[in-house]
């Protein structure tokens, strides 16, 4: 007992720096914030305590042209959605795919696997940038291409109907850090099972269905809860490339937060928007893990 | 997830042992790795092509990958010139008004006496003729002129120039944003060596109640989104400020501080390393009468210098990257990180200053490049990692 004692001082001794890190910039603020969210707070005044207005006047208070709640902030959530739908998808599949064909014995893999990965860790800012001139309607290379083999290329960034799509292609550009998350899963994949589903007459789709997918869906599944949060709280891309237009239709739910928060100082009604936003992920994992049991097979248990 | 203790965190590097791959395959996936390849690198090479570009072809009508100078013959030299998007397909008259020094581009019934006529252009549809402007040093262009566009020649001639102009720029504060960028990362990746590596301590090698329920804490803060965090802690700073606590809203603070108390990601990440240290040694230094502190220290730390190379590279590239944290807490422009830089810059010259910006983007994008072309093993095992133990 006296060791165990000793052992949960040390314990707590070393893990003292994240247990006051915790309180303060994790269990205090969350709590703030909730507390924030059940209030009116400009930024240059006291937090006064409104119960649950923010959320009615978000969620489901009437707004006087016919519709519930803010209508602002049900768009920024649509657009978030929408992205979502695009985007998840999207970069699920091709970075699967990618890593399916890197995990191959062909020459030259190391050279594909440096590519696809450098765009993943350059600065977003960058990226952006360079996406915004690429896909330039007017002067962008992407367009001038197009013209060259005949084809009349939309206005990637100017019109309501492509600039999201154009902001999920600029995701998927961006893949390659899934890709290698996902060659090391199927690298871990035993030998022996494809050797046996190979002496059970499988052939490659089948191998894929019955042996690969199995195998990696730990990956998989942690993949997909690392998107849902980072999708959730998309920001940087529509702020920068798009600045939420044309006509509001790229203005996702962190652009809304940020902007009550730091253009308008109006602290509790963002907060209010935190906290659905977190509730929001939290609702997503959730599903995720729920249905997780169903798909996600681990080896060895 | 299921996470084993001592599995070794290192990336096997071994392709599955299937048949060999058929010709007919291999040629179908070469196909397709390159043409991803292709399309992956084609806005590395226009970002690198913009940047060194003049401005007058950042928007020219049909874009070239090379970087092309327009040069024209100007008393008899050939000489780098500024072309102006318009050209002239009209008959116009190139004048001076009379008692100036500049030179302007008239259609020929405007002409009276308060003009000296320099020159007659008889440009067709057929046969345009350009504006151009001599290119001066030191970023200063010469008088008007006008030459038949066919008698203008281009050459690849890179404008290294623009880097140097970049760097120099008095809007753009490059040096001042990277020594900015380079403090915060500094202080931030020794406090996040700090605070995680004493963390993960604790949860891998110190065997104390309550552990698990706090490593499932820790590993929940994952879920929690910055926007959640960012209001509330910005009205702390603010009430700091308030209360003479210290300054921390303008200052990097925010956005160094926090990362001494160890991340979750970095948490796990040194946790799983670790735990891959056997036993046997941090015994071996008990019964020599060494500390738990001294274990830690002399033994733990030097046997996990390549997970500790994954913390400080991902905690640089971090900050590196981060534009939401300098975006809310940095309220002057001295302060700027390089990112929040570009994007101030940027938005302030939409659209113009493209082969600026893009000089600044191939500097920002360089060095994570090289680091990562130095560490190279480092990143991909980490990365790596993350996800089979997540």
């Amino acid at each position: 007992m006296a060791l165990k004692d000793h052992n949960t001082l040390k314990g707590l001794a070393f893990l003292s720096p994240w247990l006051i890190g915790f309180v303060a910039f994790m269990a205090l603020p969350i709590g703030l914030s909730f507390y924030y969210s059940l209030s009116v707070y400009p930024l240059y005044d006291e937090p006064a305590y409104v119960g649950a207005d923010n959320y009615a006047q978000l969620l489901w208070e009437p707004d006087g042209s016919g519709g519930y709640g803010d209508a602002l902030f049900w768009k920024s959530l649509k657009n978030t959605g929408y992205f979502a739908l695009l985007s998840l998808p999207a970069m699920m599949i091709v970075s699967l795919g990618l890593a399916l064909l890197l995990n191959t014995r062909v020459a030259g893999l190391s050279i594909y696997r440096t590519i696809i990965f450098l765009p993943s860790i350059i600065p977003i800012m960058a990226a952006a940038m360079v996406f915004l001139l690429f896909a330039d309607s007017q002067d962008g290379v992407l367009n001038a291409m197009l013209a060259k083999i005949g084809i009349d290329g939309p206005d990637w960034l100017g019109s309501e109907a492509m600039a999201m799509p154009s902001l999920a292609l600029l995701s998927v550009w961006g893949v390659g850090h899934t890709v290698v998350i996902y060659l090391a899963g199927l690298q871990d994949v035993p030998a022996s099972l494809y050797e046996a589903a190979e002496i059970d007459g499988a052939g490659a789709w089948s191998k894929l269905w019955h042996v690969t997918l199995p195998c990696i869906s730990p990956v998989i599944f942690f993949n997909l809860i690392i998107a849902i949060i980072g999708t959730v709280q998309y920001f940087l891309q529509p702020y920068v490339i798009t600045n939420g237009g044309p006509s509001e239709s790229t203005y996702v739910l962190t652009m809304y937060l940020y902007d009550k928060a730091f253009q308008y100082h109006e602290f509790g009604y963002a907060s209010a928007m935190a906290w659905i936003m977190f509730v929001i992920i939290l609702v997503l994992t959730g599903l995720a893990f729920w249905t997780s049991k169903r798909w996600v097979h681990y080896q060895g248990e | 997830m299921a996470t084993e203790a001592g599995d070794n965190a290192t990336l096997k590097r071994k392709a599955h042992q299937g048949r060999p791959v058929s010709l007919m395959r291999k040629t179908v996936i070469h196909a397709l790795l390159l043409g991803v390849c292709l399309v992956f690198m084609a806005p590395f090479a226009w970002m690198i092509s913009t940047s060194l570009k003049p401005k007058d072809q950042l928007m020219a009508p049909s874009p070239t990958l090379v970087p092309q100078q327009c040069e024209a013959q100007i008393d008899g030299a050939w000489v780098a010139v500024d072309r102006e998007a318009d050209d002239l397909d009209i008959t116009c008259l190139l004048v001076r008004p009379v008692g100036t020094s500049y030179s302007q581009v008239i259609l020929p019934d405007m002409l009276h006496e308060g003009y000296e006529l320099l020159q007659t252009v008889d440009a067709t549809p057929d046969r345009p003729w350009a504006k151009v402007r001599e290119r001066l040093p030191g970023g200063e262009f010469g008088e008007l002129r006008v030459v038949p566009v066919s008698e203008l020649r281009y050459r690849a001639v890179p404008q290294w120039s623009n880097y140097k102009e970049v760097v120099r720029h008095d809007q753009m504060k490059f040096p001042l944003f990277m020594r900015n960028t380079l403090v915060i990362a500094a202080l931030g990746v020794i406090g996040s060596l700090f605070g995680s590596s004493l963390a993960a301590y604790a949860f891998a090698k110190i065997k104390f109640r309550g552990r698990g329920v706090l490593f499932v804490v820790m590993l929940s803060t994952m879920m929690i989104p910055f926007p959640v965090l960012m209001v509330p802690m910005f009205s702390m700073f603010k009430w700091m400020g308030e209360n003479q606590l210290g300054t921390w809203l303008g200052t990097f603070k925010p956005l160094w501080v926090p990362m001494w108390f160890g991340s979750a990601f970095n948490i796990f990440l040194l946790r799983q390393f670790f735990k891959t240290i056997p036993n046997e040694l941090s015994e071996a230094a008990r019964i020599d009468g060494c500390s738990e502190l001294g274990i830690f220290l002399r033994i733990v730390l030097p046997l996990s210098r390549p997970a500790l190379a994954v913390v400080a590279l991902f905690t640089f590239m971090w900050v590196w990257n981060d534009f939401l944290g300098p975006l809310i807490y940095l309220q002057n422009q001295e302060q700027y990180t390089l990112v929040l830089g570009l994007q101030a810059y940027q938005s302030q010259h939409t659209g113009a200053e493209w082969h600026y910006l893009m000089a600044t983007s191939v500097l920002i994008v360089l060095p994570i490049v090289v680091l990562f072309f130095i560490a190279q093993r480092t990143f991909i095992e980490g990365i790596a990692t993350t996800g089979m133990k997540g």
